[in-house]
């Protein structure tokens, strides 16, 4: 293994990957770290199609998708390091870049040295005691992540009578999958009045497999002596507290949750050196500028580590924006500028980037707070109104600005108004 | 002349006995657990508190009272040599009243009687100090030798090092009948010749001694044992914990009150509440809306601080072996029949003194105990590598490469590490992850779980689909992706 990288990014699935052929695109030494032991990240259990449709203007399977980058990384001959894990990462100022500790069976403990450092490790699953779900605690519960990798990659079915906890993206697909291999999937329960995932989802899922979709409901309780049971399931009111009466009995021997992903940005037992990223509470992921550079020099992050991500083709795009800038700053250094900070208004929950210069048009990734019909999004700052004839939570909603526009004003607030 | 021991039971107080019974030489020593693994019973699922021993009235609760302190001055020493994860942090019983204070004073007189060490009632001032984040405190009891420990860690360690000097432990053995005459103990796996019983069955302990035909003590106590339930959060190790000790609110008359700790990990954990259960709901260890609710209200009444509900990662319940007058008989009878029984709160502090009480008994039975020469007293933990420094992770690679392949993030937990648990004798996945670990962190083995089968079902030899989750419960899988297709057929 090469020691001495100029980028090295962490993580292996499609923002690494794709941040791992721009940079090295760009002319750097480029090592990518894995901790599975293959590349693809969560893509190959993604067995749906659904892929690509903006990237290849191409409907692909996760597999298919992921393929596509993982040959070009093996025809560039970039260096992989799968089985491996960076259980440190130091930053090395005498040379102004970073030391990392790298750890895996095939080369044990050792160091490298890196100049830019690419986050590209993901998110993971929120699960059952995040949500305090009560019960019986017994084989049967899976969250959706799981059971997918149990089902499309080890090749073994979880169970044959399932209910779904959340209709996030995952939620949904994981219902339609169940039903594909013959296990019946008796709904699918919904917290929120509206689903949580993508309209296309909901219908190529669920209506096309008749699979029940309750909203406004929840599971209150697993029952069950060796194997899930059966759930409880119950309506509830605008405060999400379950309403007496309501409450039935779903005969099942699995439950899926898929309630929520958080991008995985702090491993305190693994990287126990704080790698000096500050993070942002509302994505849980770091705050980044336009580059997507973090807070610390050089460190930048992509994909659902950045951010939770409805599609993988902005992953890719993000990925593609890190290694780019990784490179650019490599090579040129830092360019001075006074960022100026965006800011999420009414009914806006996040926007990223965090921080603009006004040098470059930028993309924004915005999520709104609730489902709204014939709405603007407003920057006042440059006096922008854009119409939307609906902006929902599931489906993040994105805006390009040029610099000019940029340029004017000292900060961007992002507001939805209804339109009167 | 060697005689034969059967052990009944293998959680904290069973193989506590089996531990201190094979010191000696003339002894065959063998446990019956009815699960595949020990600590699988109230071992697994209480506090994992090393009470200090105040709490306990010798007038009502003499047998209890006798016990704990002598057994965590015992346990002080035996967390080292067996490599038990312990943090002696302390505990510390919270007034935020004035009428509390009195309460404490009585405590503290207890534990005088108790002879607890260097207990001390803390002023507003220092207990302010040594606890910020429990507002309008007012005075504070204050246990330096309360500790926390891994209940099952050290049920594990326990039986670990009893086998390394001669005991036998039977897993998946289940006691159906017993013949004093005749000096048998029938099992779903064979009959065991037993000079000694020793019924060490926790929640079971009144169905082992009625099995004897013994329904009541010596001082005429119904042997009858009902479960009471307390439930707990654990929230994530990244929240860090706002107490610093081992904090009870001040005492009611009806109630210990439900607590808060950092874990012997550095989680914050809470609970338990109480909640008694008829006697044939032995198996109910679920959760409930009600009491997570009623254990997350009441803490946060005294520290509001607390992590928030959705930093939980871990919501469980234990069930405490209760007898009618709640407190443990541990005593011999006729033909060597000895009952370790009753085993609720303070019984993992008491569990080592209660293997000494029960080594009494047989002497006062007749039996002249023999020293064994070559008594092995440490035992080793599985490596963490985690834990380690830079020089003994790069030793534990070189020794074995799969101890550089990180499998459970959240805790670090390497392959190696799970490849080692299964050689100890791990055959579910709450086997793995109670010697290591793995699984037990954030993400709730959302990631590793599926490697963690995978690496089983290499070691062990089977398939994917017939690992289980923990002990009773069925498989995880139900079999083949295409099971229900080809089925369907």
């Amino acid at each position: 293994m090469n020691r001495d990288i100029d980028v090295a990014v962490i993580g292996g699935g499609a923002a690494g990957l794709a941040a791992a052929i721009k940079a090295y695109e760009n002319g750097m030494k480029v090592t990518i770290f894995e901790w599975a032991d293959e590349l693809g990240g969560i893509l190959p259990q993604c067995v749906h199609p659904g892929f690509g449709l903006e990237y290849f203007k191409k409907d692909l399977t996760g597999p298919e998708y992921i393929e596509r980058f993982i040959d070009k990384v093996e025809n560039y001959g970039i260096q992989t390091m799968t089985n491996s894990m960076i259980v440190q990462i130091k930053e090395n100022n005498s040379d102004n870049g970073k030391k990392l500790v790298v750890c895996g069976p095939d080369t044990g403990l050792i160091e490298a040295k890196s100049k830019a450092v690419i986050l590209t490790t993901g998110c993971r699953e929120r699960a059952r005691h995040n949500l305090n779900l009560p019960g019986d605690r017994v084989a049967g519960v899976f969250t959706a992540g799981t059971a997918q990798r149990f089902m499309d990659i080890e090749g073994f079915m979880p169970g044959k009578e399932v209910v779904v906890l959340g209709s996030g993206d995952v939620g949904m697909i994981m219902a339609r999958r169940f039903a594909q291999e013959g296990a019946e999937v008796k709904g699918v329960y919904e917290l929120m009045p509206f689903p949580g995932g993508l309209t296309r989802n909901v219908v190529q899922c669920l209506e096309d497999y008749d699979i029940p979709l309750h909203l406004s409901h929840t599971v209150t309780r697993i029952n069950g002596r060796k194997r899930v049971e059966s759930v409880t399931v119950a309506r509830v009111d605008k405060n999400f507290d379950p309403i007496p009466g309501t409450k039935k009995e779903v005969k099942c021997d699995t439950l899926i949750l898929s309630v929520g992903l958080i991008p995985d940005c702090r491993l305190p037992k693994i990287l126990p050196t704080d790698i000096g990223i500050k993070l942002d509470e509302n994505t849980n992921g770091p705050i980044v500028n336009e580059l997507l550079e973090t807070s610390q020099s050089l460190t930048f992050a992509a994909g659902n580590f950045l951010m939770v991500n409805d599609m993988v083709d902005d992953v890719t795009l993000q990925g593609e924006m890190a290694g780019k800038f990784a490179a650019d700053i490599i090579k040129n250094g830092h360019t001075s500028v006074r960022w100026k900070p965006t800011i999420p208004g009414d009914e806006i929950r996040f926007v990223v980037p965090h921080k603009v210069s006004g040098l470059r048009d930028v993309t924004f990734y915005m999520r709104v707070e609730k489902p709204m019909e014939n709405v603007h999004i407003e920057i006042p700052e440059i006096g922008r109104k854009i119409f939307r004839m609906v902006v929902r939570p599931p489906e993040m909603v994105k805006m390009d600005l040029n610099a000019e526009d940029i340029k004017k004003v000292d900060k961007l607030t992002f507001k939805i108004r209804q339109r009167s | 002349m060697t005689e034969k021991v059967v052990i009944i039971g293998g959680g904290i107080t069973g193989t506590a006995i089996a531990r201190e019974l094979s010191k000696y030489d003339n002894l065959k020593i063998a446990i019956l657990e009815k699960e595949p693994d020990v600590a699988c019973g109230t071992t697994k699922a209480n506090s994992g508190i090393i009470h200090a021993g105040y709490d306990d009235d010798p007038q009502k609760y003499p047998v209890r009272a006798g016990l704990c302190s002598k057994g965590n001055h015992l346990w002080h020493d035996l967390t080292g040599k067996l490599d038990i994860p312990v943090r002696w942090i302390g505990s510390f019983v919270a007034a935020i009243k004035d009428e509390q204070i009195e309460v404490l004073e009585d405590l503290y007189e207890r534990g005088i009687k108790n002879r607890v060490p260097s207990m001390k009632i803390l002023g507003k001032e220092e207990a302010g100090k040594m606890e910020p984040n429990i507002p309008g405190l007012k005075a504070a009891l204050w246990a330096p030798s309360e500790g926390v420990t891994s209940p099952y860690e050290a049920a594990i360690a326990l039986a670990e090092n009893a086998i390394d000097n001669g005991v036998t432990l039977h897993l998946n053995t289940e006691v159906q009948a017993i013949d004093l005459e005749k000096r048998k103990v029938t099992t779903n796996r064979g009959e065991f010749e037993a000079d000694w019983i020793i019924n060490a069955a926790g929640l079971y302990g009144d169905k082992i001694s009625h099995m004897a035909e013994i329904y009541k003590s010596n001082a005429g106590v119904d042997i009858r044992i009902h479960p009471r339930k307390g439930e707990y959060f654990v929230f994530e190790y990244e929240c860090g914990c706002p107490v610093n000790h081992i904090i009870f609110p001040t005492p009611t008359p009806a109630s210990k009150g439900i607590l808060i700790w950092p874990d012997a990990e550095g989680n914050t954990v809470i609970g338990p509440n109480a909640q008694d259960l008829p006697g044939d709901k032995k198996e109910d260890k679920s959760t409930t809306a009600e009491g997570l609710d009623e254990v997350y209200e009441k803490v946060r009444e005294l520290v509001p601080t607390l992590p928030p509900r959705s930093r939980c990662i871990k919501n469980f319940a234990g069930l405490r072996a209760e007898l009618p007058h709640t407190d443990f008989i541990i005593e011999g009878y006729n033909a060597g029949f000895i009952n370790a029984i009753g085993i609720r709160s303070p019984g993992l502090a008491s569990a080592p003194m209660t293997a000494k009480k029960v080594v009494d008994l047989m002497k006062e039975q007749g039996f002249s105990f023999s020293k064994k020469d070559k008594f092995n007293p440490y035992r080793r933990k599985i490596p963490r590598f985690n834990e380690l420094s830079q020089k003994e992770k790069e030793r534990l690679i070189k020794r074995d490469k799969r101890y550089a392949r990180i499998v459970c993030w959240c805790e670090g937990v390497t392959e190696g590490e799970i490849v080692e648990a299964i050689k100890r004798g791990a055959s579910t996945v709450e086997g793995v992850s109670f010697r290591t670990r793995a699984g037990m962190g954030r993400c709730q083995s959302g990631s590793c779980l599926p490697r963690i089968i995978s690496i089983m079902s290499r070691e062990l030899g089977i398939p994917k689909d017939k690992i289980p989750l923990k002990a009773g419960d069925d498989h995880l899988l139900i079999g083949n992706i295409k099971a229900l297709r080809r089925r369907n057929e």
